[in-house]
């Protein structure tokens, strides 16, 4: 085997109970310092995968390695991990001091080393303040950066973030997960997420792997993601888009549905004729005007109008009832009810066969 | 709010119940004469000062507290391990151990006092205070037990992950996360089961002889025999002991910080 500079090896590792599969052949490998989600609906694997590489579960099959040591046989204690876990499981009866320095006391470390780290580590987090405080005294951002203090004072290999965000109101959340990356980016250390929230997955990954019952859908960058989802799942859960039922017919093949037959976009693989799904995101759909050319163009009326600030999201709906999800201009006036036509250029669809892309 | 005399009467009423009989036996225990009556006829500390000097009764005084401060620790020394096999372990723990070491709590302790009499005469061992130390430890268990898993269920499971992952091995985990975290349980049920030792006759009158008498017993013996209020001055040590130890716990337990 060559030896790889990865902090965090996957392979093929598999757990199951009772001979139900909870996590199917996963695999994945992790650059020092970059930062992956395991993102995905809530039984999808992504916990127990992340209890297996912190060594709260054994994996059934497959080999886990921090930085080209094989773990998964190490009880926790031994694996030079650090954690942060959902509700931040701060120690009630210590201090914000003594729970900072846990780790380095558990390691034998003399006191005044430890009194001088957890200094730096609150400092780090900016809770230099709070260290003589319970942390049943501090609010829920705070509790979270002493958290966060605690997994980082040992200087692991590798960090878990186990949704560690989803206790705090949003405004607090978007503060601290831009903090948290930055703080994290800077140190370059090497950290595993896990999120059922695909905002906060594609806004703080360098990759993220989408999960669906036991297995990675697709592992990728957060914008190729959104941009190119290779199955029919990961193209629904992340983002919202339009998703159109019909079948693939005719010499050249085209697209073929009850709202009309639209151009075939461009794919990986010559498609093949028979059930077909077309994809489109609300980014790609535009409202028609009789000076505008799409390739593909549908009319129908609409149905609801979302505003979300910054932009603002229609749907349309078509007499045979499929929906149109379009993002305009958020100072477009269109009432409930009125008839509309879209359209779109065939280049910014996508078209899933089977479940994938093609 | 609606208030009214209802609540207060009623807690009026509840207390004065509670503390009735213990105004009582402490008033005559200072009455000088030699009979238990009252209302007391004057103020003397004469039996306290006869207490002292009978040997049965200073004897059993210290008896009681070997007894019951060895049982109810070594009742923790099982009962906590017991509880954290309860919380975390499989069908069997839970269906079988954990009633087993609960049904002291339903036995009558009058069949439980003969039964292990029996047990120790089959034995052959003579009755001494280990043997009496034995039979209290079993009542003890399940007070302590009972309360420690209460505790232990309230503990969120990830605070021994967070340890663990931060370098504790299981034994520093459960010495440094979860010992401080059940410590007010296990003081709460420590005290209960002291408490239980220090006033039990129904088991103690069969394991107890001249040597190993404990101070309820003692009460009693003396009681068949005499009705002086030297009975009265026990019984108010007795009270207060118990009184302290239940103060200590709520020291010892950090009610407030838990």
């Amino acid at each position: 085997m060559p030896d790889l500079p990865y902090d965090l090896e996957l392979i093929a590792v598999s757990k199951s109970y009772d001979e139900n599969a909870v996590v199917n052949d996963v695999s994945f490998a992790m650059k020092k310092g970059e930062f992956l989600s395991l993102l995905g609906p809530s039984g999808c694997g992504k916990t127990t995968t992340l209890s297996m590489i912190a060594g709260f579960e054994t994996p059934t099959r497959g080999e886990i390695k921090i930085r080209n040591e094989r773990i998964d046989d190490r009880p926790p204690e031994r694996r030079n991990i650090g954690m942060v876990f959902q509700n931040y499981a701060l120690f009630p009866h210590m201090k914000v001091a003594e729970n900072i320095g846990f780790g380095l006391r558990m390691r034998g470390t003399p006191r005044a080393e430890i009194a001088q780290r957890v200094i730096e580590s609150a400092r780090l987090v900016k809770v230099e303040h709070l260290l003589d405080r319970l942390p049943r005294q501090l609010s829920g951002g705070q509790q979270q950066r002493v958290a966060l203090a605690r997994a980082l004072i040992v200087q692991p290999a590798l960090l878990l973030l186990d949704e560690p965000f989803g206790a705090l109101d949003r405004l607090l959340r978007e503060e601290m997960q831009i903090e948290v990356r930055s703080l994290l980016k800077r140190l370059g250390i090497t950290t595993v997420f896990v999120t059922h929230d695909q905002d906060e997955a594609l806004s703080m990954s360098d990759r993220v792997a989408v999960m669906f019952a036991g297995n990675i859908g697709q592992i990728d960058m957060p914008q190729a993601l959104y941009d190119s989802p290779r199955t029919e799942l990961v193209a629904g859960f992340i983002g919202k888009a339009t998703f159109i039922p019909g079948r693939l017919e005719g010499d050249p093949l085209r697209f073929v549905s009850p709202d009309g037959t639209f151009d075939v976009p461009a794919t990986h693989a010559p498609p093949s004729s028979g059930d077909a799904t077309y994809f489109l995101r609300p980014e790609a759909i535009r409202i028609a005007t009789n000076a505008s050319h799409y390739q593909n163009e549908v009319s129908g009326s609409v149905i609801a109008s979302t505003f979300f600030g910054d932009r603002k999201m229609i749907m349309v709906g078509t007499p045979s009832d499929q929906r149109f999800l379009v993002a305009v201009d958020r100072s477009t006036a269109l009432e409930i009810g009125a008839p509309v036509r879209i359209g779109w250029m065939t280049a910014h669809a996508a078209l899933f066969q089977g479940g994938l892309r093609q | 709010m609606r208030t009214g005399w209802g609540l207060p009467l009623y807690a009026t009423f509840i207390g004065f119940l509670l503390l009735f009989p213990l105004a009582i036996v402490v008033a005559v225990s200072f009455d000088p004469g030699v009979y238990i009556r009252f209302p007391v006829t004057g103020f003397s500390p004469r039996w306290y000062v006869r207490m002292w000097a009978d040997e049965t009764i200073v004897l059993s005084i210290v008896n009681s507290l070997i007894v019951g401060f060895s049982s109810s620790l070594i009742g923790a020394i099982v009962a906590i391990p017991a509880a954290l096999a309860v919380t975390h372990g499989g069908r069997f723990v839970k269906a079988a151990v954990y009633p087993f070491l609960l049904s002291p709590f339903a036995m009558p302790w009058l069949v439980y006092g003969l039964g292990i009499l029996f047990f120790w005469g089959l034995t052959g061992l003579r009755l001494s205070l280990w043997t009496l130390i034995v039979g209290h430890t079993v009542l003890a268990i399940p007070y302590v037990l009972r309360v420690t898993l209460a505790v232990l269920r309230s503990m969120p499971p990830n605070l021994v992950r967070a340890a663990r992952v931060a370098g504790a091995s299981p034994w520093q985990a459960f010495r440094y996360v979860t010992l401080p975290y059940i410590r007010s349980g296990v003081t709460a049920g420590v005290s209960f089961a002291l408490v239980v030792s220090l006033t039990n006759i129904p088991v103690s009158l069969f394991l107890t002889t001249a040597d190993n008498i404990t101070l309820p017993v003692a009460i009693f013996n003396y009681m068949i025999n005499n009705f002086e209020p030297l009975v009265a001055a026990v019984s108010a040590v007795q009270v207060l002991m118990i009184g302290v130890i239940i103060y200590a716990a709520r020291i010892v337990g950090g009610v407030d910080r838990a």
